[in-house]
């Protein structure tokens, strides 16, 4: 998968590995950490959460100019990393030293937005500028692709990392993880009386209901825990904060391996590192000859006219694809049955999932007539001890499991690891025969394959009507669809705008890359809060009807991004 | 062309996202009148399906109640429970007022909630019921 890629792609591969695996160990607990922290509610949480991802994707554009007017690439990305960790120990440090910290809490996440936002899009343009070089250019879709696995990888241990952390902080003064009680806390706390009223009213009338009182102390003697109801609504949130604080740690330290990298392998994407305002300053230092390309006003105007276009077509896929952390986190805990079979619960733990995958890995390098007999024995191995380790972790499962619904967060990360050398190789037998779809074309596809994924999700609505809860196969179905979707456009967005970018609005074409996610993640907000409102298949419907639109839009202009791609290179003012 | 239908499709996803609640006493009001249109529905229930899908209605308004109760409760967030502070809230014109127009609203939605529970008593040892008279449970207290 890396013959004819630079090496300077394994280190950005691995600093942002780093960089992402911090970020999602944060994000995986992030809202939790408010609720448990501050006692928000979902909404006042959301609010901090919107505005933080909206700088995340927004700064990008900032740190693009940073980067194409005055620092360059490398020095901006690391830079950025600094400003990060600076962040992520603020964010660490209410749980440690008991500040008092909405403040630092907001100073916090606006650090770790800034540094994100002279890491991210000058990591990618830097990417791009990798494969400028003609012998590595036609790899460059592929190049993404790989790059974009590496983001996933971060991503997929991320969750488990944080609650590793948090569990295990937790374990320390004989708690276990419950999510619900920092609001029942809160709740015990303060004077509900209007709430306390209701819940009289309905207990009256259905038998099994409980008061937040009822359910903190059913929890208190699970957790043998022996002092009184006030002490426990202080210490297991408390207990829980540090937890969280832990986890933001962890998430400092990530940003320091990332960095070591960045810094440590320079050579390796050295002669790439150089902006177009460097390069005329080089040569005019030198009394050179200024080489630097020059683009004409009117051909930079098409770039830009096709990059803006883009930019409105992907907000809508990411308005769509962000539902994964919101409405469809909502479906899997409201509307999927939690408790699965043993079968199904192999999917869950990682303990098995992992292995399985791995197996499943073996098996293909051991049937494909291909493979030379070292691989064959290599696949064997991966077979044999993958389906042994699965089926240890089987045979240690309960007889109910019950799933949570924030593991459904693990399939995409996953999903993109293992259908990433499978699509690259795909890509790459048809460009073989001539038949590779160009990368707007790919974008297209991505915006209708969007649709279908939330087709599938529509279908399980209309059968909610009859039961309680689906089987997660449906939400699987759907996040697999929806990874498909997302490997054919967001890896070959990012390589499109490397692309087409005119030269010298390289870090800032792809600030506005991450600026249109930064859009799109607000609309899923938007669009999220139509959930309360529709019926479930109605939204879901919504969705579908948007991408589609979107997919006949791109169509609709292909012309002009093809050309826009196309055009030469070199053309002088 | 396109524009115009790029910023249709986002003024009009802003304006429905924006068709959010009016006040918590006239939410929890309409939810009432939603939970009386419910147990009229209870009365012709036949059947487990109709049963379920009787109560997975209920849960869904059941839901507007909790956030209209929260919503009244956020008044007093800043103070601990059992406090003089808030003991000295309880008996102010505004607390009584409230309590006195939530009280009225709530033995509706009382009396509607004891018709439902007696329509679907035949029905409650079903599995799918029983979920969903789970969900029940635990609704007001959960987020």
């Amino acid at each position: 998968m890396l013959k004819g890629h630079p090496k300077g792609l394994l280190v950005a591969f691995f600093a942002n590995m780093g960089e992402r695996f911090g970020y999602y160990t944060m994000l995986a607990i992030f809202v939790l950490y408010l609720q448990a922290n501050f006692g928000f509610n979902a909404s006042q949480a959301g609010d901090y959460y919107g505005g933080f991802l909206f700088g995340i994707y927004f700064l990008p554009i900032l740190g693009g100019i940073v980067a194409d007017r005055l620092l360059g690439y490398g020095k901006t990305i690391a830079l950025g990393t600094v400003i990060m960790f600076v962040g992520y120990m603020l964010l660490a440090s209410p749980g440690f030293f008991a500040m008092q910290g909405k403040v630092i809490i907001i100073i916090s996440l606006f650090v770790i937005s800034l540094g994100t936002g002279f890491f991210k899009g000058n990591l990618q343009a830097l990417t791009g500028k990798l494969y400028d070089d003609p012998k590595f250019a036609p790899n460059r879709d592929n190049a993404f692709n790989i790059f974009y696995m590496g983001i996933n990888i971060g991503a997929f241990f991320a969750p488990h990392a944080a609650t590793g952390v948090v569990n295990w902080m937790l374990s320390g003064k004989n708690f276990s993880y419950e999510s619900t009680i920092p609001h029942l806390s809160n709740l015990q706390a303060t004077p509900h009386p209007f709430l306390d009223k209701m819940t009289n009213t309905v207990q009256a009338n259905f038998a099994g209901v409980q008061t937040y009182t009822e359910k903190l102390q059913h929890f208190m003697g699970e957790m043998n825990f022996a002092g009184g109801l006030q002490e426990f609504i202080t210490e297991y949130p408390t207990t829980l904060s540090k937890g969280y604080s832990g986890a933001f740690a962890v998430a400092a330290i990530s940003m320091l391996v990332s960095l070591i990298i960045f810094t440590a392998f320079r050579k390796y994407y050295k002669h790439a590192d150089i902006t177009e305002k460097q390069k005329q300053q080089k040569a005019a230092k030198e009394g050179k000859k200024d080489e630097t390309v020059k683009m004409s006003k009117e051909e930079e105007k098409k770039r830009l006219v096709a990059l803006g276009l883009v930019f409105v077509t992907v907000a809508f896929f990411w308005m769509a694809f962000h539902q994964n952390g919101f409405t469809l986190t909502i479906f899997a805990r409201d509307f999927t049955v939690s408790d699965v079979s043993r079968f199904d619960y192999l999917f869950f733990d990682l303990r098995s999932f992992l292995p399985l995958l791995a197996a499943i890995g073996g098996l293909i390098l051991l049937l494909r007539r291909k493979s030379s007999t070292r691989n064959k024995a290599i696949g064997g191995g991966l077979l044999v001890v993958g389906a042994g380790l699965a089926y240890w972790a089987y045979s240690t499962f309960a007889a109910n499991p019950k799933i949570e619904p924030q593991l459904f967060q693990h399939f995409n990360p996953i999903f993109i690891v293992f259908l990433t050398p499978l699509i690259v190789g795909f890509f790459t037998w048809l460009r073989k025969r001539g038949k590779e779809p160009t990368s707007p074309r790919k974008i297209g596809i991505g915006m209708f394959l969007t649709a279908a994924g939330f087709v599938v999700m529509m279908t399980g609505a209309f059968k909610l009507q009859s039961m309680t809860g689906l089987s997660p196969y449906w939400l699987i179905g759907t996040y697999l669809t929806l990874t498909v979707a997302e490997l054919f456009l967001s890896p070959i967005g990012i390589s499109f705008v490397a692309k087409v970018a005119p030269p010298r609005f390289s870090g800032l074409a792809q600030g506005g890359w991450l600026g249109a996610t930064a859009i799109g993640n607000l609309l899923a907000g938007l669009v999220g809060k139509l959930w309360d409102i529709v019926e479930i298949w109605q939204f879901f419907a919504l969705l579908v009807g948007l991408t589609i639109l979107s997919g006949i839009f791109i169509f609709s202009i292909m012309r002009i991004l093809e050309n826009a791609s196309k055009s030469d290179q070199t053309s002088q003012e | 062309m396109r524009l115009i239908v790029i910023s249709s499709l986002l003024a009009g996803m802003i304006f429905m996202a924006g068709c959010g609640s009016e006040t918590p006493m006239k939410d929890m009001r309409s939810a009432a009148k939603e939970i009386d249109k419910i147990e009229q529905q209870s009365k012709q229930v036949q059947n487990k399906e109709e049963a379920f899908t009787v109560l997975r209605d209920l849960n869904g308004a059941m839901k507007d109640v909790r956030e209209s109760a929260l919503t009244l409760d956020e008044k007093y967030s800043d103070m601990k429970a059992g406090s003089e502070e808030f003991q000295k809230a309880k008996q102010s014109e505004d607390f009584q007022q409230t309590m006195q127009e939530f009280n009225k609203i709530r033995s509706d939605i009382d009396a509607s909630l004891a018709a439902i529970s007696k329509n679907l008593e035949p029905y409650k040892d079903d599995k799918e019921v029983k979920k969903m008279l789970e969900k029940l449970q635990t609704l007001l207290i959960s987020r």
